[in-house]
């Protein structure tokens, strides 16, 4: 560790490359993240503030826009965190061993199968989206989880196999082969050696499940009504076609993405990690 | 934490409820109606609403307290914008899910919905009412052409929870200092002149504010008017388009140049809220919208505008005919529901008189749902709002069965009543959009269009060849 | 390191389990075990409605029609839906914002993974807030768009423009599509940025040393030692990266409606305008199956191309 930073530390240009570039990042943060700043310092302003131009910075922050958004958020929030949780869960039992499967054994269809796995996923939603209606109609799952659970992991599970065949494909053999040398089955080994190799790749792999299915809203508002409605919906439903709304409604997004955000935050790195580790050739 | 603030709220509304509701049935025990005996009938059935998002329904949805107070009744509302509204509901009604018991539909979706029998006929349970609770509601107190458009085959098929036509608002500040005065029924060509005298994009007023955005319900509602008074109409008796006419594309060219010239920049982007929102920011001198932003103006909470504001009728072209719309947001209820009784028990409510004067009272005069009845304008202080005359005028004098100078074979004023028009109304707002934003001649719009109306009127088998 | 680690913890592992030995499954019916539970239960729930989509892409069927009923019409729907001016345009237009988006993506991705490839201030925070687009709601992204930046009357930037003295700024009615590959950039640009970060981490600085010994400058360390490296990470995340930009739609339905006229339309929204707006479910299915077909077309062409690129660079 140290010696890294020593070599980095050698080759560090003249300060004031070294600050220029500081410069063009912090620059790069404030356009690409400024957008988001501003969102979430409408949030705090009154409805009438929040169009205001010149644009104000310093203005006296009011809660009255989240005392509002709060008393139809945890409802959504709930619903959302339990079907966003279960879909994942199921995708990446079911992702991770056949992705394991296809990246142990040798077998020419391999590639093929990784490969349809993604081609589910290009025929547009607007286009399966009666038939899936008509079918969860039939099955009685219509405002129900389950319908959503179901689609989310049809949608997802082709990504974590994707993804996670990336990342075990290259993982040294030489482990795997000895622990199969000591008679241990390909389910103890998937547990005992695999996965934790993989722990980074898997980390991200389920980041990106959840924020797919966290934001998707075409099959959520189709498949659900009151009961059941995600939050994706209820960001929707705070665009009122009547007044100036931005305010309140900045302040539901910056609840509503807050989810995805922390996780996101928590596993940027381990998706860094999981493709650093050997992945990817 | 936050689920301590719904329940406090809720009970708050119990609490207030109670109040109100004791009212409400020693009011009813007096005219010794039935009223008092529905009371627990329906009690402990949920009725799902799915409804477009707006303030008005907003309101509803804080009052319903009162509702379930009177009747044991449960309401949940799904709110959602329009055009996720018209989409999750059609599905729902066409293919029989039936997951909400009522609908929020718009007077252009009411007359076929009902021929499907999507939604269920009305006149029955005004058949089965009491005479004392059939006077109370006084379907005769809703206002004719909402009836009508409201209507298929003589029977209804929605109540309207509010309705509006279209009319001219301006600004009585910069036209007097302009020296100009407004009449009360302008011609296009007068207010294609004011709005020349007024606009001044330096100091960030525009000469007129017109919705520009893409969609039949977005800018072809206004658009849609400017084909009728020009003595325009979509077909012919036979179902021919009439798209191609020298007065379609006279109404498209004066349209399209009050935008260019006078018009908000970026006019493509504006629907309804971001007109209203400019308007009442006071970055507009003139604007052609729904009367029913009139109260919205009038507020100097929301408005910073509200003193200095005008009314007019909907401006004409050659013709008086078709040149304000008429639309109506309407609850009905869904065939597939299995609560029909108690739905229609709801719709009696939200769409009563006692309602009506519930918001006057909890809310104020000016947040009122308008234009569904004539004693909202007769007996309450409603009435006392500078546009209440022309408001109730323009709906009255809207006659969607005949909007057009020449006969046509379809109701509807700024629609025409097939159920294809939402994608041709769509389709044509698209290039109307497209002249609007330069890119497209007013000659190559009206090709297209007529080209579309006929791909329509044969796809539908409305086209006899 | 870790790998010794590893080999050691997995022996004690199987030095644990020698104990209970039981018949040994064979190795193709263990890959079975594995592999089909996940192959069935996605074929199942995304090959039924696809063939749903098939059959009705055959029949004239407008849900809002009820009166005219659903009708066999054989290749009816793809005759006129897809070998229309419309449909070209609207594909020409895919191509053209997913090309755009990824060139975008992959610049700006590379020139910030390049930045922040070093040590330095509040570096932990930096590609923390660098990264928050990619979680935020496409639909949240057509209203950030719309409301806050290019409102021609309220928006941020709008505002920023006017101060310069530009008149009549407003690029979400002038250049729509180049607006919607902003938006589509602006969400997965973060993800591009992870990826090549971690490419060039995994870069030993040895190889890196050795070039500057040989006299190498920056930039031919860049084009000799780290962009060969990099090739296979670009090919994961631009496959990743294409398969959900071509079916955009959440920041067009909320940016610009596909509009002015059709100019900023994709195909995606072509099928849901067909579908949910016109509500013809027949014609909606063609389309759906011709745009599965043209994006397969897409991402095997991609493929070979990459893995071409790919194996001339290694």
């Amino acid at each position: 560790m140290s010696n890294v930073t020593a070599s980095s530390k050698q080759k560090r240009p003249t300060p004031w490359v070294h600050y220029l570039q500081n410069a063009v990042l912090y620059l790069a943060v404030v356009v690409i993240f400024g957008p988001i700043f501003w969102l979430i310092l409408t949030s705090f302003k009154t409805d009438a503030a929040a169009y205001v131009l010149p644009p104000q910075i310093l203005f006296t922050p009011t809660l009255e826009q989240y005392t509002s958004a709060l008393q139809s958020f945890w409802a959504p929030f709930f619903n959302s965190l339990f079907i966003v949780g279960t879909s994942t869960i199921i995708c990446l039992l079911l992702g991770v061993p056949a992705a394991f499967a296809l990246s142990y054994f040798h077998n020419p269809r391999n590639e093929g199968i990784v490969f349809w796995f993604i081609t589910t996923k290009a025929l547009p939603l607007a286009a399966v989206l009666t038939p899936l209606f008509v079918i969860f109609r039939s099955l009685r799952l219509l405002d129900t989880p389950w319908a959503l659970i179901i689609v989310f992991t049809g949608m997802n599970t082709p990504i974590v196999v994707w993804m996670m065949y990336q990342f075990m494909k290259d993982l040294p053999r030489g482990i795997m082969e000895a622990a199969q040398v000591d008679g241990v089955n390909l389910f103890q080994m998937l547990w005992r050696v695999v996965i934790p190799l993989t722990r980074a790749g898997i980390a991200s792999t389920a980041m990106l499940c959840v924020i797919f299915s966290w934001n998707e809203f075409l099959f959520s508002v189709s498949f659900t009504a009151i009961e059941w409605q995600p939050l994706s919906v209820a960001v929707a439903a705070q665009q009122t076609s009547r007044g100036q709304f931005w305010a309140q409604l900045s302040a539901f997004t910056t609840l509503a993405i807050l989810v995805p955000v922390i996780v996101g935050w928590l596993t940027q790195k381990q998706l860094v990690r999981g493709l650093t580790t050997g992945a990817v050739k | 934490m936050g689920y301590s603030k719904v329940l406090t709220r809720r009970d708050f509304l119990r609490v207030t409820g109670a109040g109100a509701a004791g009212a409400a049935l020693l009011g009813t025990a007096a005219c010794g109606g039935s009223g008092g005996a529905s009371g627990g009938k329906f009690a402990g059935t949920t009725l799902t609403v799915a409804t477009v998002s707006n303030s008005q329904m907003e309101d509803m949805q804080s009052l319903v307290g009162h509702f379930t107070e009177k009747t044991g009744i449960e309401v949940r509302f799904l709110f959602l914008p329009e055009n996720d509204l018209r989409q999750r509901v059609t599905q729902d009604v066409a293919m029989r899910a039936g997951n909400f018991d009522i609908v929020t539909i718009g007077s252009y979706d009411t007359p076929f919905w009902g021929r499907y029998q999507w939604t269920v006929p009305l006149d029955p349970f005004f058949e089965k009412m009491g005479r004392a609770e059939r006077e109370e509601y006084d379907l005769e107190d809703l206002l004719a052409p909402i009836r009508t458009v409201l209507s298929n085959g003589g029977q209804l098929f929605a109540l309207p929870f509010y309705a509006e036509s279209s009319m001219l608002f301006y600004r009585k500040d910069l036209f007097e200092k302009a020296g100009l005065s407004m009449p009360d029924h302008p011609t296009w060509e007068e207010v294609s002149g004011f709005a020349q005298k007024v606009h001044d994009p330096e100091g960030d007023v525009y000469g007129i504010i017109l919705r520009g955005l893409a969609g039949w319900g977005a800018n072809m509602a206004p658009f849609g008017t400017f084909i009728n008074t020009f003595g325009g109409r979509w077909f012919n008796e036979d179902w021919e388009p009439q798209l191609e006419t020298p007065e379609v594309k006279e109404a498209a060219k004066v349209y399209s140049e009050l935008v260019r010239k006078y018009g908000q920049p970026g006019a493509t982007s504006d629907n309804f809220p971001e007109c209203q929102n400019l308007f009442a920011s006071g970055e507009g001198a003139i604007w052609y919208d729904a009367t029913s932003t009139a109260g919205y103006l009038s507020d100097p909470e929301t408005s910073e505008i509200a003193k200095d504001i005008g009314f007019a009728y909907g401006p004409t072209g050659t013709t008086e005919r078709g040149a304000h719309w008429l639309w109506s947001w309407a609850l009905g209820i869904e065939s597939s529901s299995r609560n029909q009784e108690a739905a229609f028990e709801f719709l009696k409510w939200a769409t009563s008189k006692e309602y009506i004067r519930l918001v006057g009272e909890e809310f104020g005069w000016v947040r009122v749902p308008p234009g569904t009845r004539r004693s909202t304008y007769e007996d309450t202080k409603y009435r006392d709002n500078p546009w209440a005359d022309i408001e109730i005028e323009s709906i009255e004098t809207a006659n969607p069965e005949r909007p057009t100078q020449e006969p046509v074979p379809y109701t509807g004023i700024q629609y025409v009543g097939i159920p294809e028009f939402q994608e041709l109304g769509d389709e044509v707002g698209r290039s109307l959009a497209s002249v609007l934003a330069g890119d497209m001649s007013v000659d190559e719009m009206t090709r297209l269009a007529q080209q579309q109306a006929l791909d329509v009127a044969r796809q539908g088998q409305y086209l006899k060849s | 390191m870790a790998v010794s680690e590893n080999i050691s913890g997995s022996k004690s592992v199987s030095g644990g389990r020698s104990g209970s030995r039981k018949a040994p499954a064979s190795p193709g019916a263990q890959r079975r075990a594995l592999l089909y539970p996940g192959l069935i239960v996605v074929a199942l729930i995304t090959q039924i409605p696809f063939l749903l989509t098939v059959y009705l892409s055959l029949q004239s069927w407008n849900i809002i029609r009820p009166d005219l009923g659903r009708q066999f019409v054989g290749l009816g729907n793809y005759t006129r839906e897809i070998f229309s001016a419309q449909f070209g345009t609207v594909a020409l237009q895919t191509l053209a914002l997913t090309a755009m988006s990824l060139v975008i993506c992959c610049l700006v991705g590379l020139g910030l993974a390049l930045l922040l490839n070093r040590e330095f201030f509040a570096k932990g925070l930096v590609q923390t807030l660098l990264v928050t687009p990619f979680f935020i709601m496409p639909t949240v992204t057509g209203l950030i768009w719309k409301n806050e930046l290019f409102s021609p009357n309220f928006g941020l930037v709008t505002w920023f423009t006017g101060l310069l003295g530009i008149e009549g700024f407003n690029p979400m009615a002038q250049a729509p599509l180049l607006m919607v590959s902003t938006m589509v950039a602006w969400q997965w640009e973060p993800l591009f940025m992870l990826v090549l970060l971690a490419g060039l981490a995994a870069i030993p600085e040895e190889e890196k040393e050795a070039a500057q010994l040989d006299g190498c400058n920056r930039f031919e360390v860049f084009r000799y030692v780290e962009l060969p490296h990099l090739l296979p990470y670009y090919r994961m995340v631009i496959l990743l990266g294409s398969i959900f930009i071509l079916q955009v739609f959440g920041e067009i339905y909320v940016g610009t409606a596909g509009g002015p006229g059709t100019s900023s339309m994709n195909l995606q929204y072509l099928t849901f305008q067909t579908g949910l707006v016109g509500w013809q479910v027949g014609a909606a299915s063609a389309i759906g199956v011709a745009t599965l077909v043209l994006t397969l077309v897409i991402l095997t062409g991609l493929l070979r191309t990459m893995n071409a690129v790919v194996r001339e660079g290694a």
